[in-house]
């Protein structure tokens, strides 16, 4: 294939369509994930904490819920989302957007709450028995022993859960919402320059994910520094 | 001495799984005695001590401690357990917490201490432990056995009835579990309540007013370490012995 | 225990899902030929934006005006003939089609050819096209630059890789008239571009007017030289299953908008949008800097 004329038409992209790469598809991207994982977090505290309550029939469907969501496409969901819930539920009017942003909420749900769960689960038991024998509550337990210690273990990991969702926004162009790879489709699409949009696209990709693993990584040896026991 | 029962078991059965671990454990602990338990892995020894603070529940039978049921319903365990201090074989001090802030925050946070208060009873239980100068860095930066001597004070400063040592040297490494037994001794040498379950025979021999034997789930043979030691009456026990010695 | 659970579980996730499934069948035949849950007075288009000229996005502009190209401009009169607002809502080409079905739009116009299997599930309307420019109606190979004009006849695809999007007319056309060619099945002719340049197949089929802007862009692509023999290359628009009422409504529009001979003139605007899409150069001033 002929790669001289690639970074010419790369320019040209840029220039003429830096906004759209820029302006809207990077804030839109960003605004999906920080919504879906924001959510997703408080969504998927709520969830872990019913996946560990004592009742049985709680557990039984919130294991059915996390198992549905991380079972199914996330694709899949976003069609669930943007075509049959409007219908199924009309008196809710909420943008397109808003529904897709939805769909990533309870995705993301799904997959924070187990990285929750097992965050809590990976505190030894014998912190757990520790306090109890000194008398203090399963509450107390829970927010002044295993929580803090669990949070070393879930920090990093719901920094990989924003990578990954910032990654899985790219669905949303299905929709044509905006994100990173909407720009794609339609710069490409407008200019049949899809293979020089794409390598932008990947670029502008690359360069928010990148940074922020480094900052996760960085997380995660400071945790595991100060953690050594 | 006033030979008031503190704990009490009766017919205590206990099993994980398929495997039976405790099959019927009858014992009675008084207020001042000093009991070991000993015997070979997988006899119920630890099952026993933590099922005496409701860390096992057992299947059946009864717990009395300081003559309240225990292991009857609408029990508020927290207040009990209270007063009966734990010391764990893996230490289990809270690593997110300095030294300080793991003796006082139960007393606090479950008693209701003040600040200062707390912090001065953390001061004098440190300088019994020889920790005094530990006390504002984080347990990470401990030695085992330092880590060990810091869940004793922790327990300590609940200012409990009874202690319950589960294996509290087994996790050292050689040379620390002198300091360590050196903490339990003085601690018995004051009149305190305590059970300890251990492999250190010499330990046991020496600071115990009774040793119970367990095996198979149950309490096999009981009595002075005298008796124990020196006139073991179950083939078990001076096979065990045997071994062991 | 655990194992009974866990089976337990997996089963009801299996009927929540055919709930689900059987809940959006039955919501999408509630729906079913009437409109929409639009209100009455807009008319909801499902299109794909990603396909100059038929229907793309000046992204020079905002909001609904932003879709623009041939298709957009029929949904335009359309709307205006109906007397409604038009509301385009953008999605994948895929994505068109079952918004149809579901009734969550009430017509798609993205460049669809008609098609058997697509007559059966939707209703179509008469096939429209850009006009009387017999370009528009060809179906052609392209291929790179030097092998320009080089397959003429069928025979000439013998063993040849031939590049087609999937469920496309391109792809059952080459299985009628190229029997002998190895077909290569992909996703969209963009990305087929790339691999036709990258020599993962000899030839791509598609329509004119598409090859014609890739040539326009690309040096690098060339015909063929092969015609694909077709009767009627219009487009059509998509709609619900029993929607007979629109249908007929739509092909009266249709038939008007031909009869005034609107349709080269929208043509003739979208493919000069999409031509000035491409159309800035680049220059370098003196600090290297890319300037325009």
């Amino acid at each position: 294939m002929n790669f001289s004329l690639i970074g010419a038409n790369i320019l040209k992209l840029l220039q003429q369509y830096w906004q759209v790469f820029l302006l809207q598809g990077v804030v839109n991207t960003l605004k999906l994930t920080s919504i879906a994982v924001l959510f997703g977090v408080v969504l998927g505290t709520l969830v872990a904490i019913c996946k560990m309550c004592r009742f049985k029939l709680v557990r039984f469907f919130i294991t059915i819920y996390i198992e549905v969501i991380r079972g199914t496409p996330i694709l899949l969901q976003l069609y669930i989302f943007y075509f049959v819930l409007p219908q199924l539920l009309p008196l809710l009017k909420m943008s397109p957007f808003m529904w897709v942003a939805l769909a990533l909420c309870i995705n993301s749900s799904a997959y924070v709450s187990e990285v929750i769960r097992a965050g809590i689960q990976a505190v030894d038991i014998g912190q757990t028995e520790a306090a109890r024998s000194l008398g203090m509550n399963s509450r107390q337990t829970m927010t002044r022993i295993v929580l803090p210690q669990a949070v070393r273990n879930i920090l990093p990991a719901l920094g990989n859960e924003f990578i990954m969702m910032l990654k899985e926004t790219s669905l949303a162009s299905t929709f044509f919402l905006g994100d990173l790879m909407t720009s794609y489709l339609l710069v490409g699409g407008a200019t049949y320059l899809r293979f020089e949009a794409l390598i932008i696209v990947g670029a502008i990709y690359l360069l928010l994910t990148y940074p922020l693993s480094q900052v996760v990584n960085a997380f995660e040896r400071k945790m595991a520094k100060d953690g050594a026991d | 001495m006033a030979q008031t029962e503190l704990i009490k078991t009766v017919d205590l059965y206990k099993s994980f799984g398929r495997l039976g671990v405790l099959k019927g454990v009858s014992e009675t602990i008084r207020t001042g005695e000093v009991v070991s338990i000993i015997g070979p892995s997988g006899g119920g020894k630890s099952t026993f001590l933590r099922c005496l603070n409701l860390l096992e529940t057992p299947e059946k039978g009864q717990i009395f401690f300081e003559g309240v049921e225990i292991t009857g319903k609408k029990v508020d365990i927290d207040r009990h357990r209270q007063k009966m201090g734990m010391v764990f074989q893996h230490f289990n001090v809270f690593p997110h917490l300095s030294v300080r802030k793991n003796i006082t925050l139960a007393p606090m946070l479950v008693k209701g201490k003040s600040e200062a208060e707390a912090n001065a009873q953390a001061n004098e239980l440190l300088e019994r432990v020889g920790l005094a100068e530990k006390a504002e860095v984080m347990p990470a930066k401990l030695s085992g056995g330092q880590k060990q001597r810091l869940a004793i004070v922790r327990a300590l400063a609940m200012e409990p009835d009874v202690m319950l040592f589960d294996e509290p040297t087994s996790a050292l490494d050689p040379e620390m579990v002198g300091e360590v037994l050196e903490v339990i001794k003085g601690l018995v040498k004051s009149g305190m309540t305590s059970v300890i379950v251990t492999h250190e025979m010499g330990f046991a021999r020496e600071v115990s007013d009774r040793v119970l034997f367990m095996a198979d789930g149950i309490i096999a043979e009981s009595g002075t370490p005298d008796q124990v030691f020196n006139h073991p009456q179950n083939p078990r026990l001076q096979d065990f012995l045997a071994k062991v010695l | 225990m655990m194992k009974m659970k866990k089976i337990a579980a997996l089963a009801l996730c299996l009927a929540l899902c055919t709930l689900m499934l059987a809940g959006c069948g039955g919501s999408a035949g509630q729906s079913g030929g009437s409109a929409s849950q639009s209100g009455e007075d807009v008319l909801i288009v499902a299109t794909s934006p990603d396909f100059a000229p038929t229907t793309f996005v000046d992204t020079s502009k905002e909001g609904q005006d932003q879709y623009v190209g041939f298709d957009i401009a029929v949904a335009q009169y359309i709307a205006d003939q109906m007397g409604k607002t038009l509301v385009i809502q953008p999605m994948s080409f895929d994505a068109c089609t079952t918004a149809v079905s579901m009734g969550t739009v009430d017509m798609a116009l993205a460049g669809f050819a008609w098609r058997e299997d697509r007559a059966e599930n939707f209703n179509l309307s008469n096939e429209y096209s850009p006009s009387d420019d017999p370009n528009l109606d060809r179906q052609v190979i392209i291929t790179l630059k030097d092998k320009e004009g080089q397959f003429t006849t069928p025979a000439d695809f013998a063993g040849v890789k031939v590049g087609v999007q999937t469920a496309s007319l391109q792809e059952s056309l080459c299985r009628e008239q190229l029997p002998d060619c190895e077909l290569v099945i992909i996703g969209d002719l963009g990305t087929g571009l790339l691999q036709l340049k990258n020599g993962d197949f000899a030839c791509m089929a598609s329509a004119y007017p598409t090859a014609e802007v890739f040539m326009n862009n690309d040096p690098d692509i060339a015909l063929a030289g092969f015609d694909f023999e077709v009767d009627d290359t219009g487009t059509v628009v998509v709609m619900q299953k029993g929607a007979d009422e629109l249908t007929a409504k739509v092909n009266e529009i249709l038939a008007k908008a031909a009869e005034e001979g609107l349709m080269g003139g929208w043509y003739a605007e979208a493919v000069e949008l999409a031509k000035s899409a491409t159309a800035s150069e680049v220059t370098f001033d003196d600090s290297g800097n890319a300037a325009s």
